[in-house]
């Protein structure tokens, strides 16, 4: 019949304790409690007063209610007189937690409009899609002094440059995902048929993870993004190769072979800028006519980046990512800029850091790497559009063929 | 032509002992009779008494409990290392969708509804519910309607979109297995049921309380009940025409939520948490109400604040109506929105710190005696404290935009749900079992269910406050290796932890269990009043007779049966509470003045049936409207039935015949 | 065997049946499902019925009890009002007319006949039951009651709605507002005067509750023999491109209708067409800075405002390109007058590059200018 107190009371502390130790660990790269941008950081610094205050108040009623257990328990002491309470502490007892709660009130609503502000210099179009990200940049657009005059598609990994407020206009193509980069804002829904805007600033260089958060079907888990952030010059430089013209791989080698399958298999759906037939015209994805939310990543820059389907899988090897999540922001684009090839020598002719059998298990059987509606038999209800990449049924040496022709993509 | 008898004169009722018993007309319109079996199964399918209902809605909900159970360890086991496959992504979202249906529609409000059925006619001092047959209707369609659901399982896979049940992704285009077909209909049908107990127990409140008990002398858990009920009846036709809106846009090709038709999925969302979020308090006042109960009675004092309480628990259901879209502050409502539900969520703060408080001081200058209901109870303080305060940290929208739909809101609810609504109804089971069953739960096994749950809830939901906070975000079938961190507050340390508490949750429930059988097997009788209670309910015998009390006892105060028992004599030391009769001695009071007629409703067969034909219609929706027209058919002959049955059961039919009896039964009509 | 009561209904019920297959083996289209579900249903309703007959004994209780019918006075049939001939023959009359005027009369007429023919049957034979009148329409209550219910219920519902779209509909959108305010706050105060007098006669309220209805279903009536106001069928977002590319003129707008558009705070750019005849964008992200192209995403679903500030009417039409050969894809507005805007949404599946033509948004009219789409 005896509680311990102590044992009530070490629960809470732990719980609480918790709550703030959360807030030193630096530990998890989705750390809401370590922000790295202005955005996140005034978020921040709303959330973890509230943190504490609550914290504060639980530690007061849980103490409260650990005396009383001890000093009340019945010792045998007389039935206590029956009454029925006191209005005057009550009404104490009411106002108390509402002019707490009025503190905390007034910076939130003050936040809620200081964070919405829309005007920019630098938009970049964020679309949703089951289960990948595709962001354009906004032509006219000026990020970070670099001028924007020719659209750019990528996906998954949103570049940026550092220490810039970029506003992003997020939508989705057919259900209700979250964009979410917990260490530079708070998340918003893509919603299909609105557009909702989301600032984003990163002080410094490095590479931020996040995840879609609303749930968004069978491959929800396996949504992810992050965002990218490099200094001035170093963005300068990626745009310049975002925007190069398109240079065919040199005669005779595998991946000119690889272009032919390239096109034959995989250009109905995935685009690559720049490329044409063997007739001289330009080589147009439809992915309308074979997806049902009409697009497919575009794949003119693929090795730039360090992961694919919907950034689940890397393109890099573990060591790899490590080390380049780990570089100072001073190191860090250098290293990024480089794409699979980071940390390669110079001379290397193969990339040190390619990590191929994500790939090839990729173009072997994409369904079963990540979940997708696929099954020809079961594609009624959209016509026969599938929902993600089915299996294509590529030969070994197909895949050999499209995987060197993918690592010019850089 | 036809000729029928008819009673030429109808004898009144007379009082008194040895009057003769009602003449009726015999079954008026022939070959309907009313069941009369007492005893084996006939007694409990066709029963109209409202303990009998109120004991299976509790057995039921308890089932469905272990089911939904299942599934949250299953999910757990998914989680409990990165990239796992216990489950495959698709199991894995209709089973996360199934654990919250089940657990909020199948188990949380159903229990409830439970306690609810068989206390809350006690606590008013009346001898059954308003409508009797509503009453039965209302289970049975309720377990139609949460089998129907669960059938999906093994006709093509359960709903895959989440309890919320977002457009777009509800619609069939992303959703093409009948999955959540079988969730829409199956949530009608529970809604129906609910919709027509809530206004049952209105109705039973508002008419049917014995002589002197005003309404605020009514005990709180009735009060909370009657809450409860207020808000079912106006938040269940919110969801109703939702889930209209959904099937009409799923069966018959409308365009509610099809963006390319112009509409906005949005629309959906304000739907679902218009009433999603009164379904918060649905879910958890019911347990409010029955610590409320607890407390008091172990603490030997009033609760703390009566009125307070009582206020603050229908300020809750009002202010409860204002903040559906704190579950939207990500959705993109825009800056004016957001800050005002982000304003009146904080707002509701306030009635629910009230209620903490008054618990507390329950407490104080008390003389506790913690037997497990009382512990149960004492956890349900600490336990929801934490989780209003971790709803708090969200209440703040822009907290709440990095906050939500992570691990740390999951935190946040199971706090509440299970810390808070679970943990209530486990004291309510400690409480009131020996007042169902006549014999008392062990309370040494019972302390082990404590304190396994109580660390159970803290290692399971304790952990994923850190998981959210740490970017780790709900319904995931996996979460990579890659962002698991090194430190302290790595994911996959605490998702072990998290998993590791949930199966301490599972042992505690098994321990429950056991006590169960336990209890029906080993123990003694329980005293008449084991726990010293203090409401109506306990002013008769455990389990109670059919009609509830021998005679309609007339009430003077809150807590009505204490202060019968206890009167304030002066000694040398001043005003004592001294105990001035047994609970024995109220109760011979009681019985001396039985009443001679007692009028309770005959069992029907008709509630059953027109149950029956509602899953038969929706399983027609989902496959062939032929099958439709058998349900219709089966729900027009359990009306006609019902309409027909005659009011009262037949002298002949008894066996032996009851006519004459001093005790026969008589019926209003239900 | 059968008892007469049940034969009828058994017949009906036969009735049904065959007429169900002989419905369903003759009927293709949208119609025959459901025809053949409710011919079904009568099938199953009319059994229904026969089967209650055929139990009770058409409630004749002297097959059931001996001697019965010597101890119970002899069945009177009492004669009482009823008004189900008057209506059959309505109903008849209205078959009639129905079948050489309107064919909602017709229909109206043949709910009638049926209505009147189940009621009388019922009426008739409960009349009978007994000599008992209050008895007799026990009886008949008992078993018509389950029916009338949901049934009146519906209607009384139907008619209610039916009511307030009339009025609705009538009134254009800023009496509305007045209207319909000074109406809840009446139904508010009557409701607040019920509840705070407790005393006040059933009776009160059931006569406040009637006149209020019928005055409603009067107003609906009159509401609806006056017709709606006149809306136009031009479509907000139509996509015939002949229209499209036609000047708006004022006479296609429906001036009562509210232009305002629900997707205000998510348009991807907000098109005006100034005073001096020049169309800008502001795109979502730069309001400050006008822009001649908007960048929008590829099969994605986007919305643009379009402000009309110039002194005529004027429509903003989007070109949406032609690709592959087909035809052009093309979507406008209605006419926006002076001073009002509207809403266009598209998705656009194919970048520039696989277009024919243009993908634009411009204001027929209106040469030289065009605001440039740009789908990377």
């Amino acid at each position: 019949m005896f509680v311990k107190p102590f044992s009530r009371r070490r629960v809470a502390a732990v719980v609480t304790f918790g709550f703030l130790l959360a807030g030193c660990a630096k530990d998890a790269p989705q750390d809401t409690f370590d922000p790295a941008g202005p955005n996140a950081r005034e978020i921040d610094s709303l959330q973890r007063p509230v943190f504490y205050i609550a914290g504060v108040v639980g530690l007061i009623v849980l103490g409260a209610v650990a005396y009383a257990i001890w000093k009340f328990k019945d010792r045998g002491q007389d039935i206590p007189e029956q009454s029925h309470g006191n209005p005057k502490l009550e009404i104490l007892l009411t106002i108390l937690p509402a002019i707490i709660l009025a503190g905390i009130a007034v910076p939130t609503v003050s936040q809620v409009f200081s964070l919405d502000k829309k005007d920019n210099d630098c938009v970049i179009n964020v679309t949703g899609q089951q289960w990948w990200w595709e962001y354009d940049y906004v032509k006219g657009s000026t990020c970070g002094g670099v001028e924007i005059t020719e659209s750019i598609v990528t996906v998954s990994e949103l570049v940026i440059p550092a220490d810039t407020p970029v506003l992003l206009r997020i939508t989705s193509r057919d259900v209700i995902h979250s964009f979410w980069i917990p260490r530079l804002n708070g998340k918003r829904d893509a919603v299909p048929g609105r557009l909702h805007t989301l600032r984003m600033e990163a002080d410094e260089p490095g590479i931020y993870t996040g995840q879609c958060t609303e749930f968004c079907g069978l491959s929800h888990a396996r949504m992810r993004q992050a965002a990218v952030a490099l200094t001035t010059a170093d963005f300068q430089s990626w745009v310049t190769n975002q925007t190069a013209d398109y240079t065919s791989p040199e005669a005779g080698t595998t991946a000119a072979i690889g272009e032919t399958t390239f096109i034959a298999q995989c250009s109905r759906c995935h685009q690559v800028d720049g490329l044409v037939d063997g007739a001289g015209n330009p080589v147009l994805a439809e992915p309308d006519r074979f997806v049902y939310s009409g697009a497919a990543p575009n794949l003119t820059n693929l090795m730039t980046r360090t992961a694919f389907a919907g950034w689940t899988f890397d393109l890099i090897s573990d060591e790899c990512r490590d080390r380049l999540w780990n570089e100072s922001p001073e190191t860090f684009g250098a290293a990024y800029l480089q794409g699979v090839w980071m940390y390669s020598a110079a001379d290397a002719t193969a990339p040190a850091c390619f990590n191929e059998t994500n790939l090839r298990e990729w173009l072997l059987n994409a369904p079963a790497m990540k979940p997708m509606y696929t099954d020809p038999t079961k594609l009624a209800e959209t016509g026969g559009k599938t929902r993600g990449m089915p299996a294509l049924g590529l030969t070994q040496a197909q895949i050999d063929e499209i995987v060197a022709y993918l690592l010019e993509r850089k | 032509m036809a000729i029928i008898e008819r009673p030429s004169v109808i004898p009144a009722a007379v009082g008194g002992a040895g009057a003769t018993a009602l003449a009726t007309p015999s079954s008026s319109l022939g070959v309907f009779r009313r069941p009369v079996a007492a005893t084996g199964w006939r007694s409990w399918v066709f029963t109209v008494d409202h303990k009998k209902i109120g004991i299976m809605y509790g057995v039921v909900s308890l089932f469905f409990f272990i089911v939904g159970g299942c599934e949250a360890l299953l999910i757990r086991l998914q989680l409990a290392a990165p990239d796992n496959k216990v489950l495959g992504a698709g199991l894995y979202n209709e089973m996360f969708t199934m654990h919250a249906t089940t657990m909020v529609f199948l188990f949380v409000m159903p229990m409830a509804a439970a306690f609810a059925n068989y206390f809350l006619p006690l606590q008013v001092g009346a001898r059954d519910v308003a409508f009797p047959r509503l009453n039965a209707l209302s289970f049975w369609m309720f377990l139609f309607g949460g089998i129907f659901l669960n059938t999906s399982w093994f006709l093509g896979g359960a709903a895959d979109g989440g309890w919320f049940m977002y457009s777009p992704n509800s619609s069939r285009l992303f959703s093409p297995s009948h999955g959540i077909d079988f969730w829409v209909l199956g949530l009608q049908i529970i809604g129906i049921a609910s919709l027509v107990s809530s206004i049952n127990l209105i109705v039973t409140v508002l008419n049917m309380r014995a002589p002197g008990m005003k309404l605020m002398n009514m005990p709180v858990f009735t009060w909370m009940v009657l809450v409860v009920q207020f808000l079912l009846l106006f938040a269940l036709p919110v969801i109703t025409v939702a889930l209209f809106l959904l099937s009409f846009q799923r069966n018959f090709g409308a365009a509610f939520f099809d963006v390319d038709k112009g509409a906005d999925p949005l629309l959906w969302q304000h739907l679902f948490w218009i009433f999603g979020h009164p379904e918060v308090y649905i879910i958890i006042l019911p347990s409010f109400g029955i610590i409320s109960e607890v407390l008091p009675t172990f603490a030997r004092k009033p609760l703390f604040g009566y009125k307070f309480v009582v206020f603050s628990g229908a300020a809750i259901g009002f202010v409860g109506w204002g903040v559906w879209a704190h579950h939207m502050f990500a959705s993109g409502l825009g800056p004016v929105s957001v800050a005002v539900f982000s304003v009146a969520t904080m707002l509701i703060a306030i009635p629910t710190g009230v209620k903490i408080c008054n618990w507390t001081l329950t407490l104080w200058g008390g003389k506790l005696w913690f037997t497990t209901a009382m512990m149960f109870a004492i956890g349900v303080i600490v336990l929801f404290t934490i989780g209003g305060l971790s709803g708090v940290t969200h209440a703040v929208a822009p907290a709440d935009t990095q906050q939500t739909d992570t691990y740390h809101i999951v935190g946040h609810f199971h706090y509440v749900i299970v810390g808070g609504a679970v943990m209530g109804l486990f004291a309510g089971f400690y409480f009131w079992w020996p007042k169902v069953f006549g014999k008392l739960l062990n309370e040494r096994l019972g302390k082990w269910n404590f304190w396994l749950m109580f660390f159970g809830v803290n290692l399971t939901f304790g952990p994923m406050h850190i998981l959210g906070m740490q970017g780790q975000p709900r319904r995931m079938v996996v979460w990579p290796e890659k962002l698991t961190g090194e430190g302290f507050f790595n994911l996959h340390f605490w998702n072990q932890v998290a998993t590791w508490g949930s199966f301490m949750i599972a042992l505690g429930v098994l321990v429950f269990l056991i006590n169960i059988i336990h209890t029906a097997k080993k123990a003694a009788p329980a005293p008449l009043d084991p726990w010293d209670a203090r409401t109506l309910e306990w002013m008769t015998s455990s389990p109670p007779k059919a009609h509830n009390f021998d005679a309609i006892p007339t009430v003077h105060a809150l807590d009505e049966f204490f202060h019968r028992k206890y009167e304030e004599v002066d000694t040398e030391h001043g005003a004592r509470l001294v105990k001035v009769k047994s609970a024995e001695e109220v109760l011979a009071a009681e019985e001396a003045r039985a009443d001679a007629h007692i009028h309770l409703p005959s069992p029907s067969y008709w509630p059953i049936v027109l149950a029956f034909g509602l899953p038969i219609i929706a399983y027609g929706v989902i496959y062939n409207l032929l099958l439709s027209v058998v349900g219709a058919a089966i729900v027009l002959l359990g009306i006609f039935g019902w309409v027909l049955e005659p009011s009262v059961a037949d002298d002949s039919d008894y066996d032996p015949p009851a006519g004459g009896s001093e005790t026969k039964e008589l019926s209003p009509v239900g | 065997m059968f008892t007469t009561g049940s034969k009828l209904f058994f017949g009906a019920s036969a009735l049904s049946l065959v007429s169900a297959l002989l419905y369903a083996g003759t009927t293709d289209g949208p119609l025959s499902m459901p025809g053949v579900v409710g011919l079904l249903t009568a099938t199953v309703f009319f059994g229904f019925l026969g089967g209650i007959n055929y139990a009770t004994r058409d409630g004749n209780v002297s097959g059931m009890q001996a001697g019965v019918e010597h101890t119970s006075p002899a069945a009177q049939p009492p004669v009482r009002a009823s008004m189900w001939p008057l209506a059959a023959a309505v109903g008849a009359a209205g078959l009639v007319i129905g079948a050489v005027s309107r064919p909602v009369v017709f229909k109206v007429a043949v709910v009638l006949v049926l209505a009147a023919a189940i009621e009388w049957m019922v009426l008739g034979w409960s009349e009978r039951a007994s000599a008992d009148d209050d008895y007799n329409s026990g009886v008949r209550r008992r078993l018509l009651y389950p029916l009338e219910f949901p049934i009146l219920a519906a209607v009384a519902l139907g008619a209610v709605v039916y009511a307030f779209s009339r009025v609705m509909l009538r009134v254009d959108k800023d009496s509305g507002m007045a209207v319909f305010g000074a109406l809840a706050a009446m139904v508010l105060f009557a409701g607040f005067v019920f509840a705070s007098k407790r005393d006040v006669a059933k009776r009160t309220v059931t006569g406040v509750c009637a006149i209020a209805a019928v005055a409603l279903f009067g107003v609906g009536v009159a509401s609806a023999v006056q017709g709606q106001r006149t809306i136009e069928k031009h479509p907000t977002t139509g996509s015939e491109g002949a229209v499209c590319l036609e000047e708006g003129t004022a006479g296609e707008i429906d001036d009562h209708a509210s232009q305002d558009v629900s997707l205000k705070s998510s348009v991807v750019a907000n098109v005006y067409l100034q005073s001096n005849g020049v169309i800008v964008a502001y795109v979502n992200g730069f309001p400050d800075d006008p822009k001649s192209e908007i960048t929008v995403p590829r099969s994605a679903w986007v919305s643009v405002r379009f402000h009309n500030d110039a002194p005529t009417a004027h429509r903003l039409t989007a070109r949406l390109g032609s690709f592959a050969g087909a035809a052009e894809t093309v979507q406008c507005t209605t006419a926006v007058n002076p001073g009002k805007e509207a809403l266009i949404g598209f998705s656009i599946p194919k970048t520039n590059a696989a277009s024919s033509t243009p993908i634009v948004l411009m204001v027929p009219g209106l040469t030289g200018q065009e605001i440039k789409l740009v789908i990377p």
